[in-house]
């Protein structure tokens, strides 16, 4: 429960990993199965482990890492963000079809498009907050607008993404640090950073409790549209990633997100029913998703159980945030 | 406590398992590199679930088992799912467990090129069956932009298809277009194609035109959708899910049309079958052949014992055309007299027929397409020059740069 804030409690390193103290702290627990995964990927990997693996997997996980990142967001404050799908497809195809060649406005097009992506998410925000609108229903509606946007730009895949963008993106520097590390150790430290601001609080308190937010002086409209702005902003990231990964256009790129962005989250420990999570969490989450493939694949094993496998550790994932939940309830009272 | 118990339980199975797991893997990655010098083969489908997908991987399953490739490689199928980064990391993973050919059917024709490049510099010999990518060091084998084994020099299932209904309806009529799956290369291909025949004749009209998804319910559906708005019909023309094409025409009690489509068994059926063709039924069945895998593993094996020069990089499968009077049951499991279809009740309506091919793929029989398992006694034969696909359809293939 250390992401509330709530309980403080200092425990020592050793304590953290105590079962009891891993059910307690999610992001902690994903980490741990990620290392296990991690260690028993590297174990049978053929040849080793080197830095180009490193980075294959990052490159992977990087697209999910900023799109979970920004569904955590708006799911703390208790709604739901399904436009994160048709928000990828669209900044996918604009990048395949429009991003000019030259470096300089290669990357200038691309905070365009991160613009674009917030201005989206300020949108759904604004339609989610005043109008009082479902959450579900209103993204799910700007998933459908954006997804039909994305095809009648590109109607089958095609298009390319210019080198002077993807390969600074997915590369590797001096041949030891991949350029994808650095990006997530960014994306640590600004989750870090939000959630010691007055907005990273104020998320978590309208989440848990909105009438009391509001009583508390919270101007709670204006934190959701940002939650969902910058979400949206996240969502364009995660479009421009996925861009560089595949280095090609795709209509319907964001659709497989639909279902693991929110896997990832769930993976990560944050709460669907607001006021409690970890873009962390999630970051971890993504990474999980992203090598559970690999580890099955040196296991041998047959891989068609690979989306029944990622369905398991999800279940065990919910289970344990359920479980989380209510050890956490006994161990405060 | 129990509670405690429980969820320490939660943390226990799953690493019990993958503990378990990895005694068992490593096993058999030891019993892989055996060191017998046997080439190792991966099978790479998108996804699997679907009649089509599933009879091709068997054919590339039961081939690369058929004596005397047992002897010589490895073979493992692995299924990634339909989106570009999951095949991404199938590829790779296969790259880095020393694959020597990938033959695969890609999820997306430019998303893995730089994968694929990484792969050839490693050595490894791409082939992609049905679906094409344009990186140019992998190898295509396609029916997409064939012609028919009887007039090669006339391109495209869209156009043979779209030309074959113009001709049945005298240039003149309303008609429904059903497409594949929205926002794909293939359907996209097939469409324009058929679209460019169409439109040469300005007394036919599309009256409806959807999604049917490649799938027989949903085609049904949006069919029957198209039937309530339109009272006139007269022909449909149609990707995979024919058989529910014609349903939705059943079920709605109208008379039937010329429909073209591809090759479900039960569609087949029907354009032989006396009583539809009185309700004014005719057609052609064409389009993708699941053979092509099983072929595209025969190519890659010829790769790996003679050289890259050994198979032209673009490879064309003849496009199947069968009519109502070309229908021919088989009598049993293997391919015999030129036998195209299987009887009723034999296998699922929507089994996609043409798992046989004279030419390309003798060893094939039914239980290779639906169980994977090799021909009794066959052995695999010598193949015909490849078909190289010319020149001027390359762009469809291989893109602007191709």
């Amino acid at each position: 429960m250390i992401e509330t804030g709530a309980v403080a409690r200092k425990r020592t390193f050793w304590q953290e990993l105590r079962p009891q103290a891993l059910a307690t702290n999610s992001v902690l627990l994903a980490a741990v199965v990620f290392l296990i995964l991690f260690m028993i990927w590297t174990y049978y990997l053929p040849g080793g482990l080197n830095a180009f693996q490193i980075k294959d997997l990052l490159n992977l996980a990087q697209a999910l890492a900023f799109a979970s990142f920004g569904a955590t967001l708006v799911l703390i404050v208790g709604g739901f963000d399904l436009s994160v799908a048709g928000l990828i497809s669209l900044v996918n195809v604009l990048v395949a079809t429009q991003m000019p060649s030259s470096a300089g406005l290669a990357f200038s097009f691309a905070v365009l498009l991160v613009a674009l992506g917030l201005v989206v998410g300020l949108i759904n925000g604004c339609l989610v907050s005043f109008l009082r609108l479902e959450s579900i229903a209103t993204t799910l509606a700007t998933f459908i607008i954006l997804s039909g946007l994305a095809l009648v730009l590109l109607a089958a895949p095609g298009g390319t993404v210019p080198p002077s963008f993807y390969e600074p993106v997915t590369g590797i520097i001096g041949g030891t640090i991949p350029v994808a590390l650095v990006v997530l150790v960014l994306l640590v430290i600004i989750w870090l950073v939000i959630k010691r601001t007055r907005f990273g609080v104020n998320l978590f308190a309208i989440g848990a409790d909105e009438d009391a937010a509001t009583m508390n002086g919270v101007r709670t409209r204006a934190v959701k549209v940002w939650a969902f702005g910058v979400a949206g902003a996240m969502y364009a990231l995660a479009g421009l990633s996925l861009s560089a990964a595949t280095s090609t256009g795709n209509p319907n790129a964001g659709t497989p997100f639909l279902l693991t962005t929110f896997a990832a989250v769930a993976l990560g420990g944050t709460s669907f029913a607001g006021g409690k999570g970890s873009a962390i969490g999630s970051i971890i989450g993504a990474l999980v998703l992203a090598i559970i493939p690999k580890v099955l694949f040196v296991l041998g094993i047959a891989s068609f159980s690979t989306g029944l496998f990622q369905g398991l550790v999800m279940i065990a994932a919910v289970l344990l945030g359920v479980a989380t939940a209510k050890l956490g309830r006994k161990e405060e009272s | 406590m129990k509670k405690l118990l429980f969820t320490a339980l939660l943390v226990v199975i799953p690493v019990a398992l993958l503990v378990g797991c990895g005694g068992q893997g490593a096993a058999n990655n030891g019993g892989g590199d055996n060191g017998e010098g046997k080439k190792k083969i991966f099978i790479a489908l998108s996804y699997s679930g679907n009649l089509w997908q599933d009879e091709a991987a068997n054919l590339a399953m039961a081939i690369a088992k058929t004596p005397p490739y047992d002897k010589e490689v490895i073979v493992e199928k692995q299924i990634a799912g339909t989106d570009v980064q999951a095949q991404i990391s199938q590829y790779q993973s296969m790259i880095a467990a020393g694959a020597d050919a990938i033959v695969s059917f890609p999820v997306s024709p430019t998303g893995l090129n730089q994968t694929i490049k990484q792969g050839c510099e490693q050595g490894v010999k791409f082939f992609m069956y049905d679906a094409t990518v344009t990186e140019p060091c992998a190898w295509n084998v396609s029916y997409i932009t064939a012609g028919t084994a009887d007039e090669p020099n006339k391109p495209y299932f869209g156009a043979n298809t779209a030309q074959w209904l113009a001709d049945e309806l005298g240039g003149k009529g309303k008609i429904f277009m059903n497409r594949g799956v929205a926002g794909n290369s293939v359907d996209q291909t097939h469409y324009d194609t058929a679209k460019a025949v169409f439109d040469k004749y300005p007394d036919i009209e599309i009256v409806a035109e959807y999604y049917g998804m490649w799938d027989a319910s949903t085609s049904q559906k949006e069919t029957a959708k198209a039937l309530a708005a339109n009272p006139e019909v007269d022909g449909v023309w149609s990707e995979l899910g024919e058989s529910g094409v014609l349903k939705a025409f059943l079920a709605a009690n109208r008379p039937l049309v010329p429909i073209t489509g591809e090759n479900a068994n039960s569609f087949r059926l029907a354009l032989a079958d006396p009583k539809m063709q009185e309700q004014g039924l005719t057609g052609v069945s064409s389009g993708s052949p699941p053979m092509q895998a099983g072929y595209a593993v025969k190519l890659a094996m010829k790769v790996l014992k003679e050289g890259d020069e050994s198979v032209p990089k673009n490879v064309e499968v003849p496009l199947p055309w069968v009519t109502a009077e070309d229908v021919k049951i088989c009598e049993g499991d293997k391919f015999e007299n030129g036998c195209n279809t299987f009887p009723e009740g034999k296998v699922p309506d929507d089994f996609v027929t043409e798992v046989f091919q004279e030419d390309l793929l003798p060893e094939s029989s039914l239980n290779a397409a639906l169980k994977g398992e090799p021909t009794p006694g066959a052995t695999i034969q010598p193949l015909p020059e490849p078909l190289e696909m010319p020149a001027d359809r390359l762009s469809v293939t291989r893109g602007a740069e191709g």
